[in-house]
């Protein structure tokens, strides 16, 4: 899951980066409302975490303008807590609405939330085969025994069966596993697929030669 | 009572009152013209049978020639020749000329009579009534005017014992004209003035019902004109009413903008933007302040639950405090500007 946070504080900006990480999403981060813009059109993220009050453009406007092209799953980062600004947000399209100061288990959640809407699934829980995954604990049983995958793994299964009978490529698995500062080398995918097969069986995960990956 | 400090209601009573005065005048006037209309066509008749009367008088029946001999025909009176006295010769003779006895009687709705005396040294006699004459008015008319008449003869001043020196006076239902003759008789006439009575009594119901009318319907104009002057008002109130509950954003709605009520709603409502203005100023400076207080909060919590939720080596944790300690100054840098 790869992950955008568009934020001017940059204390805020870099320990809110890093907590995301620490739950296995791969995370963009923006300093300012131009940075956002350009990165929120250019790259399909699983979610948009968005301050309202930025320099350059604002929150306001970065989703009015995101909103013509891209329905990507928004969460608004806001310290105004007025209803006004709250129901402005969410008719201007945002998903949820956060006010600040938060607790990171609370953005955790309604990330996830966000995520799953947008994916239509209505619960956490995702039941493939032998393989059960849960989204909200971030964990994975094979044959109702836990399996110990790394975070990196966990978040190519999760995207894979969110995905459930699509096909898909490379590069949108390069795209929402690794952030804009990892090399995308060809074979770490690959190696991190093989993994995934040696724990959950080889069927898992097939392999459309020339197209990409699919969970069945 | 709050009804009765109403400026509509003080206006609405003070209006009732004008028209009131205004109505009563026109039918306080309306029904004098009336009246002295009935009672002026009333005194010609009385004064017209009288001058028949003086005239009968004046000329005896010619068949009676022979028993008028006191009696001169008036060409042959010298003027100088002060009258003879009353009691120096009888009574004359006096007979109502037939033509004109339709002038009297039962047969008209006014019952004309009439009664002639004359003054003598024993007291007033009578020389004729005619047959409806009736006695009820005599003996204070009869007295009243023979003091007047008397007095005029005892003054001895003859030359003021005109014809034409006529007194009217009304007594209950009753008219009577009186006049006294140059060779000192008296005719009265009378006549019953119910009809007329009756007419007038009509006549001021019929305007009292009219001037009520136009009086109800004055009202509810004026209750109708009051109450659209003072619409103005009303929508004022409103608004004010409105703002005080504390919807900012409500204006008065000035239609007519050149009226007083318009100046003054056009000033009220530059009173109420510059509140609303000066309002949300102070909204925004709070939210501002608070969102400027709060990201510095939300610094600190992110970093501190960011650094707990795993072990981590020094340098992290030394990370999060200088984070912590930037927060913390942002913080009080803000709390500065707010104080």
């Amino acid at each position: 899951m790869r992950i955008l946070i568009v934020e001017d504080e940059p204390d805020l900006l870099a320990s809110l980066a890093q907590a995301l990480r620490e739950e296995g999403y791969a995370v963009d981060t923006a300093g300012n409302g131009d940075d956002g813009l350009f990165n929120a059109e250019g790259t399909d993220y699983d979610a948009i975490v968005l301050d309202v009050m930025l320099p350059g453009i604002d929150g306001w406007e970065i989703l009015k303008r995101l909103r013509k092209t891209k329905k990507t799953p928004l969460l608004m980062l806001t310290a105004r807590d007025q209803t006004r600004d709250r129901v402005k947000g969410l008719d201007t399209g945002a998903d949820d609405y956060v006010v600040k100061p938060f607790d990171l288990e609370e953005i955790f959640a309604r990330l996830r939330a966000i995520i799953r809407r947008s994916t239509n699934k209505t619960t956490n829980v995702l039941e493939i085969g032998d393989v059960k995954i849960d989204t909200a604990a971030r964990n994975v049983a094979f044959k109702d025994k836990p399996v110990e995958l790394t975070a990196r793994e966990y978040s190519l299964v999760e995207f894979l069966a969110l995905h459930r009978g699509e096909v898909v490529t490379r590069t949108q698995l390069y795209e929402h596993l690794f952030d804009e500062n990892e090399s995308s080398l060809s074979n770490l995918l690959d190696v991190h697929v093989s993994n995934v097969r040696k724990k959950l069986g080889a069927e898992f995960i097939a392999t459309r030669r020339g197209h990409g990956y699919s969970i069945e | 009572m709050k009804i009765f400090k109403s400026i509509k209601w003080r206006l609405q009573v003070w209006y009732g009152l004008i028209l009131l005065v205004v109505l009563a005048g026109f039918g306080g006037t309306a029904y004098q013209l009336e009246r002295s209309r009935q009672f002026g066509r009333i005194d010609q008749e009385l004064h017209r049978r009288v001058s028949v009367l003086a005239n009968a008088l004046r000329r005896p029946p010619p068949r009676r020639m022979e028993m008028g001999f006191d009696r001169p025909p008036p060409d042959q009176l010298p003027e100088d020749l002060p009258p003879p006295r009353q009691e120096d010769r009888p009574l004359p003779q006096f007979r109502l000329p037939s033509e004109s006895a339709h002038l009297f009687g039962t047969n008209d709705p006014n019952n004309f009579y009439f009664h002639i005396t004359l003054a003598t040294e024993n007291g007033r006699k009578e020389i004729a009534r005619s047959d409806n004459y009736h006695n009820p008015v005599e003996p204070t008319v009869v007295a009243r005017l023979g003091r007047y008449f008397d007095q005029l003869n005892h003054a001895d001043l003859p030359a003021q014992k005109q014809p034409g020196q006529l007194k009217t006076f009304d007594y209950d239902d009753e008219r009577v004209t009186a006049d006294i003759l140059p060779s000192s008789e008296m005719v009265e006439v009378g006549c019953c003035i119910m009809p007329e009575k009756k007419q007038l009594h009509e006549t001021a119901w019929n305007l009292a019902a009219i001037g009520g009318f136009i009086l109800l319907v004055g009202l509810a104009g004026g209750g109708w004109l009051v109450s659209r002057a003072l619409q103005p008002v009303a929508e004022i109130s409103a608004a004010a009413v409105k703002i005080s509950a504390g919807d900012l954003s409500q204006r008065i709605n000035v239609a007519e903008a050149e009226s007083e009520l318009g100046q003054l709603a056009a000033v009220l409502n530059a009173t109420f933007a510059r509140l609303e203005t000066a309002f949300l100023l102070q909204k925004q400076f709070a939210a501002d302040a608070a969102h400027e207080l709060r990201t510095p909060v939300s610094v600190m919590l992110t970093q501190t639950q960011t650094a707990l939720n795993r072990e981590r080596d020094t340098a992290s944790y030394k990370q999060t405090v200088e984070a912590c300690q930037r927060g913390l100054r942002l913080r009080e840098h803000h709390g500065n500007r707010c104080a």
